[in-house]
Parts: structure tokens; sequence; C-alpha cells
């Protein structure tokens, strides 16, 4: 309850946005598109609707030959994973793939974020939803900040346009590094991963130093991206041929990694058959503030609806904990900031981060306090960590 | 006719359930609930709610229902401490049993009992005849005492903790968990004694040590056949000093499959059931839940009336010292800039409508919002307070939001807008938003009193259900409720 009334400040409150700059990029992204709708054109000697998948079917499968993947109910399938892995066959393929990603940026989020803008604050006003995840995270809407691409370069630009509201204010955003792969360790109380984050190691170094059996000096950035993988699909019950799918190598490569992981982390393999069982026995799983989930498929005989519970059940603890630790926080957080006469507000909660804006003069207080509140939150077997940064946009306060 | 008993044979699926053991463990499974009168039901609900779900999972074409006929059976002949040593039922539950009887009678199931037999030797009757008719047979008992009835087409299926939770076992199922085939269960528990059902069995000789055995000799007779052969001097002793005792256990747990019962499988076939009749049972026994499982006729919506007071000048008189429910209507999702259509406000004193302008303008009404003291109860405080805060207004004072109860209750429930938890909990008081204004393009606001009636009795439900869902929401004895 105290959370939904922060809530309310901060989407009363809303975010200040940089419309010029918004603007700039639509127009810029429109010229981009433009130019690439020319080079595919090009490609495939004559102008068509890129964005209808049966005219971009007939002329990948039909004019240009290249081979059928997939056929859907009215012709070629044409979705994303059917081209990639058509890459290789043909130039083209490739600037569809970026034609559709930069589209996407330009209609959901460029113009979907000038749409919500109020006119006259300039401000957007997003909703939390608190009653609509099944973990307990917050959800946003209108505009959902949980899905602002930030993988792709020009979609993390976005967040140049989110800015302080007054002057001479800057944007700090305060991170909890690996929370859930944290709350794993508490949780599955394994020896290894604990001692790992108690060490303040590099948490996939350590991983890959672990399954693949190396010194640490020996972890080169492709086995730090493995290891990371497997680290992040292991809290969501990945199976071999996710992670398979998720690093382009074989499904009996990512099956070996699979259980070399849960041979080093014998802890984690305990938690993850202790927490199915448990969900057999009572029905449900719950996190560490006993927040519940029932699933009822998992007794069920359909095998698929049953793998799912399972993997539900390995999950929710976690992300539920964690969603959970995020929202102590921002009660803790705002209770300190209102006894002290630091100048920042709290704006936005995203995936795992707090956002705030505050005065120049009072970014080390900030700083400390927010740290200080986000890492103290709760107690755990292991440390929480907290990355802040700060910045003239939330771009930049990275 | 020779065709026809083939069509026959391949849809026939009997269902064979144990009515005592199953309302006991479901007694003791669920907790003590009781209807308006004071008549008690968990048992009876449990029960149902699993017959419900087997009539709906199975389909059975044959369904009976056995119970226990006295305390006096057969058995006591032979061993007179029979089940001695058990506790006496409690009241709680031997009230249930004529109540259950009622609903089996309601929902077309046939139920049964024979003097001085108990309902193990009548489903074992009745399901011997089944088999050599080779029909399908399904029996559900809450205790494994069935087991040895066990067959190639019959599947014995024992409840688990919760009563709807059923572990079934067919013959191979048997031999994996309990390492002996069907036909040496009798001598198995006939060696291992049952304390519960007071029989002797031989000491000494637990599960483990009468499984070897059996896996050794085979049969019980087989043992003392050759019991010079058994391993362990103070094993032999004992069983040669038991032998007795061993013998009558055996006559003891095994079932009469014999008995002179009055029915036949074909008294049993199922026929459905009358809808209206099933669900004036379920009110009367307080079964809401159910009633949404009874096919049928809809049911007409039976609504109490509701009176209130449209207010036109807010007065300080209309707030009660006890809870206040606090109703704001606003049909748009993004209350930053939606319309409020009204406000209803139900307390110990009345229940009232209070128009937006009337509302918005009065400052006793405002003064209300921002007061500190703990005692209003909303549903969505986030949404009504920053749509207050847009008008100038900060809304303090909350004491509970049903919204965010329901979600701890259970997250899964898709909705939870207070139509929709009402829906959850059984009442009928309220429509569904799109009832009374219509869906997507033809939405509109209906007149006045229409839509004066429907705020109010979003008040009056959510009156109705926070006992519940406080309740529910503290018994998880969760932490997450207070975030």
């Amino acid at each position: 309850m105290p959370l939904s009334l922060i809530l309310a400040d901060m989407e009363y409150l809303g975010v200040q946005v940089d419309v010029d700059r918004l603007e700039e990029m639509q127009q810029d992204l429109s010229k981009r598109l433009d130019k690439i709708e020319e080079e595919i054109y090009e490609l495939a000697g004559q102008s068509f609707n890129i964005n209808s998948p049966k005219q971009l079917g007939k002329i990948l499968f039909e004019e240009l030959e290249l081979p059928v993947i997939k056929k859907t109910k009215t012709g070629y399938s044409t979705s994303a994973d059917v081209l990639e892995k058509l890459q290789h066959e043909h130039e083209i393929v490739d600037k569809i793939l970026h034609y559709r990603q930069l589209g996407k940026l330009q209609s959901t989020y460029i113009e979907g974020l000038l749409k919500v803008v109020h006119d006259d604050t300039h401000k957007i006003h997003t909703r939390f939803n608190q009653v609509l995840t099944q973990t307990g995270r917050l959800s946003s809407t209108d505009p959902n900040l949980q899905n602002i691409p930030i993988r792709l370069e020009e979609g993390r630009k976005i967040r140049q346009a989110f800015v302080p509201s007054k002057d001479d204010y800057v944007i700090m955003a305060a991170d909890y590094s690996q929370i859930e792969l944290r709350v794993l360790a508490h949780i599955a109380n394994d020896e290894k991963l604990t001692s790992a984050f108690k060490e303040g190691k590099d948490i996939h170094t350590q991983t890959a130093m672990d399954v693949f059996n190396v010194k640490e000096d020996e972890v080169d950035s492709l086995m730090r991206r493995h290891a990371k993988a497997v680290n992040f699909g292991i809290v969501y019950g990945i199976s071999d041929y996710g992670l398979s799918q998720s690093l382009g190598i074989s499904r009996k490569e990512a099956g070996q990694f699979i259980e070399k992981y849960l041979e080093s982390y014998p802890g984690v393999k305990q938690y993850m058959d202790d927490v199915v069982k448990q969900a057999k026995h009572d029905g449900y799983v719950e996190t560490i503030m006993k927040r519940r989930r029932y699933l009822p498929d998992i007794s069920s005989r359909n095998f698929n609806k049953r793998s799912f519970a399972e993997r539900t059940a390995m999950n929710t603890p976690i992300q539920g904990s964690a969603a959970d630790i995020i929202k102590k926080a921002m009660i803790d957080v705002m209770d300190q900031l209102n006894d002290s006469d630091v100048n920042a507000q709290l704006l936005l909660q995203v995936h795992d981060e707090l956002i705030f804006e505050v005065a120049k003069g009072d970014i080390d207080q900030l700083n400390k306090l927010v740290k200080n509140a986000m890492e103290q939150t709760v107690e755990l077997n292991v440390p929480l960590l907290v990355e802040a940064d700060y910045g003239n946009t939330w771009y930049d306060a990275k | 006719m020779i065709i026809k008993e083939v069509f026959d044979l391949s849809k026939d699926e009997i269902v064979l359930i144990d009515g005592n053991s199953v309302l006991y463990r479901a007694f003791f499974a669920l907790p003590l609930l009781s209807n308006e009168s004071g008549v008690h039901t968990n048992a009876v609900y449990g029960f149902t709610n699993m017959l419900l779900k087997i009539l709906e999972d199975k389909d059975p074409s044959h369904i009976l229902v056995a119970f226990d006929a006295g305390k006096t059976t057969f058995r006591h002949k032979t061993y007179k401490e029979y089940k001695g040593g058990r506790q006496k039922t409690p009241p709680e539950l031997s009230e249930q049993f004529p109540v259950m009887r009622e609903i089996l009678d309601a929902l077309g199931v046939k139920h049964y009992e024979l003097t001085q037999y108990e309902a193990d030797d009548i489903i074992g009757t009745i399901s011997k005849q089944a088999q050599e008719n080779q029909k399908k047979t399904l029996i559900y008992s809450g205790d494994k005492d069935l087991l040895q009835l066990a067959s190639e087409h019959v599947t014995v299926g024992v409840t688990r903790k919760g009563i709807t939770d059923i572990d079934e076992y067919s013959p191979n199922e048997i031999k994996e968990k309990m390492g002996v085939t069907i036909d040496q269960i009798i001598d198995l528990k006939a060696l291992m004694g049952d304390k519960s059902d007071n029989i002797p069995g031989v000491p000494g000789v637990g599960e483990k040590t009468a499984v070897k055995l059996l896996n050794q000799f085979g049969t019980l007779e087989n043992i003392y056949d050759n019991i010079d052969d058994v391993s362990g001097k103070k094993l032999k002793e004992n069983l040669i000093n038991h032998k007795d005792d061993a013998f009558m256990s055996k006559e003891l747990v095994t079932i009469n499959r014999e008995s002179p019962i009055e029915i036949k499988i074909d008294d049993l076939d199922y026929e459905g059931y009358q809808s209206r009749d099933v669900i004036e049972l379920f009110k009367q026994y307080g079964f809401k839940s159910l009633m949404g499982r009874i096919g049928g006729e809809e049911e007409t919506v039976e609504r109490e009336g509701v009176t209130y007071e449209h207010v036109e000048e807010f007065k300080t008189d209309y707030i009660s010292s006890n809870e206040n429910y606090l109703i704001m209507e606003m049909l748009e999702e993004n209350y930053h800039n939606g319309d409020i259509l009204g406000f209803s406000l139900v307390n110990d004193q009345g229940y009232y409508f209070i128009p937006t302008e009337v509302a918005l303008n009065s400052e006793k009404f405002k003064t209300w919002l921002e007061s500190k003291e703990n005692n209003k109860i909303v549903a969505d405080t986030k949404r009504l307070k920053v749509a207050l805060k847009w008008r100038g207004i900060n809304l303090n004072g909350v004491q509970f939001d049903l919204i965010l109860a329901s979600y701890i209750v259970n997250p899964s429930n898709s909705n939870h807008d207070l139509p929709s938890i009402a829906q959850n909990y059984g009442l009928v008081d309220v429509s569904y938003d799109e009832e009374v204004y219509g869906k997507g393009a033809k939405q509109k606001v209906p007149e006045k009193d229409v839509l004066a009636e429907h705020i109010v009795r979003k008040g009056v439900v959510a009156k109705k259900t926070l006992p519940t869902i406080n309740r529910r929401s503290r018994e998880k004895r969760t932490r997450a409720a207070v975030l």
C-alpha cells in the first residue's frame, strides 16, 4: 500500500521529455528509413510495400528465388527467425531486418512517445500497474518503459529524450547489479555462488571459470558471454534448446554447458529440484516476502503445461523476490529522501533501476543515500550491489 | 444385441467411491466451514468439489458412493477389537453425512450401505462383478485399503492431502511403489498389521520385512509351509508365535467380494441431475463457488434491492467513524485525464451517491479526502489519488485497498476490479462494467439513476467482500502485502 502512494506521486510528477530531440530523431529515422527503402528497391529490382509480408514473400522467394524455410496459412513466412537464417543468402535480407527494426523504433517508440507527451507540460505521465504480472514485478503503460529497446544503439538513443524538469538538475540512475543472480545465490544458498558475490568477483567471469575449467586470466570475452547467457538462462529455467538458440551453438553443447553449470553449483541444482517438489506438494511457490504464485499446471498430465509450470516454479521465487526487494527499496529511499534536505525526485522504476532527477549540488548526497538505502533494504546471504550514475539525460546516466 | 454390448463395453466406465473414507479426509483437509444455519459443511464441500471434478473429467456411465452402515461389522465377530482404539467421530463430521446423502441424491448419484458390511466390501463386490464383465472401473478412496482391488480394468485412486489431488494406482504402479503384486497386498497387510484399524499382524514385522518375505516365499501360507527357511531367529520366533494373529489379520483385511448386496451394476446407471435442485442445495449450504460448475439453466440473478441517497450537498454526518467505503467511478483506463462519473460512499450509516460536481465543489468532502484519519477503504488507491491530485486534492487516510489485497491473495485472478472480485467471492450484487456501459465504440454513460446505482453497488460489494479478502490476504502471512 505505501508503494501505491509513492507510485501515485511519481506518475503525477511525470518525466520531462525533450520533444525537440524526439522530433529530430523522428525526422532522422524517417530519412534513414527512406534510404534503406531505396537500397532494398534497388536490390529487388522493383519497388514494393516492404511491410506487406505477402509482397515481401513474393520478392524474396519468387523473384529472388531464396530458399523457402517456412510457410504460413496465406503464403511464405517472413518472420525474423526465418530472415535470420537467410542472411547469408542475399544482402537484401539484412537490409530488410534493419528496416523493420528501425520501423518499429519509429512507430512504437518515437511516435508512440510523442503521442503520450502532455501538451502543456511536455511531460510523460506513465502508469505503473501493480496488479498485472504474476511475479510481482511492476509493469508500465502509456508508455511502456520496460521495452524501450536498449540493445540497438538507435534504441538507446531514445533515452536521450528523457531529461530533468528543472535547470541545474541532472538525471541519476541507480541500478541493482545482477539482482536476480544474487537472489538465486541467497535462496539456493550455493557455496560457490555465494562466495563469488561475497568476494566481489565478476560473476560471469567466475561462472566461465567454473564451467570451462579455466583460470581467471584465461577467460576470454566469448567465454564470458557464454557464461553470462547461461547465468541468465538458468534463472529462467532455460532448456538446452533455448540456450542453443540464444548462443547459436548446438543443442548438445548447450546441454553440456547447463550440466557443467549445475555440477559447479550443486546448491542451485538442489534448489531447482526442491522448489519443484515443493510446488507439487503445496500447489504454489513463494518469494522471500511470501508473495505467492499458484501453479495448478504443475501436476498436469500435459507435458508442455507441466514443464512450463516447473520452469515457472524455479523462476518466480527469483524474479518475485527481486521485485519485492526493489519495491521495498523504493519505500526506504523515499522515507530517507523525505527526511533529508536533498533536492531530488524519484521519477521511474524500470527493470532493476530507479531513476531520479536531482539538483546538481546534491548529486553526491543522493548517490550516497540511494546506494545505501537500496543495498541495505534487505539482508541476504550475499551483498546487494548498486551502481549509480548521472548525466544530463537518461541516456547519459549510464 | 452383441453389437450393443460391445458398444456399451467400450463406453462404460464405472466409478465407485468410498464415502466414509473420502468424507473423513475432506473433513480434516479443509478448515471448519458452516452455513448460515450453523450446519458444518467443510467435508461435504470437499467431497462435492472432488465429485464434480470426477463427473466432469471422467464422465462415468455408472457411479456409486458406498458408506459404512454402522459401527458393528462381521469382522467384529472374528476380532472384537477390530478398529478399536479409534477416536470417536467428531460430531461436526457426523452431522455432515446426511447432508452428503442429500447432495448425492440431488446430483443423481446413487449411494448404498449394507448392515454389518463396510463400504470396502460393497465396492469390492461391485468391482468384482464389473471385472467379470470386463468393464472399466475407477475406485476412489482416502486410504490404501482398497488397493487389493486393483486389476487390469480396475484402477484405484487414493486422495492426497488436498482432496482433489489423486494418486491413481494400476497393477504396475502398485508393483513399482509397493514392491509386491496385487495378489500379495492382502498378505502384506496381514503380516504388517494396521494400527489405524487395530489389526495385529505379526509384531516386529514392518513393511520392509513383509515385502522381503513375500518376495521370497510368495504367499503367507507359503511362508509358514517353509518356516524353517526364514532367516533371522527373532523374526522366525515372532512368526511362529503369532501365526494365529497373522491368519486372523489376513481374514480381517480381506475385502469381502461376495457381500449380499441388493444392488447391481445396472442400478448404478448415471443419468445426470436437475440443475435447479442442485443449485438450491448449494445455495442452502453456501457453496457459492461450486454453483458455476453446475451446467444447465441460466441462473437468474436475484439481487437485493439497494436504496441510496442522492446527495446534493455533502454533509459531515455522512461520514462514519468506522469504515467508509469510497468509490470513484472513471471509465477511462488512463486516470491522468479521465472523467470522473461520480462517487459513492457506503458505510454503517447508509449508502450515498455523490455526483461529481457536488463532490468536487464541497469543502467538507475535500477536507475529508485530505484528512489523515485512516478510515477510508478503496479499490485502487493509486487511481483515486492521481485523479484527485490532478484536481488539486491530496488524498490521505486510506486504510485498505481491495484491489491490491485481491492481487496478493492470488495474482492470477486475471481481473482485480470490483465486479470481478465480487464474482470470485460469489456475490451477485454488482454488474460488470461492460454490462452497464457497453463495450468499445458503443460505450456510453447510462442515465443518472442507472449510473448512480451501479456506483453505489460497487461500494456495497466492497463492504461485503472486505472481511473475506482481508482475512485471506492475512492468512498467507505474507510480508508482500505491506509493500
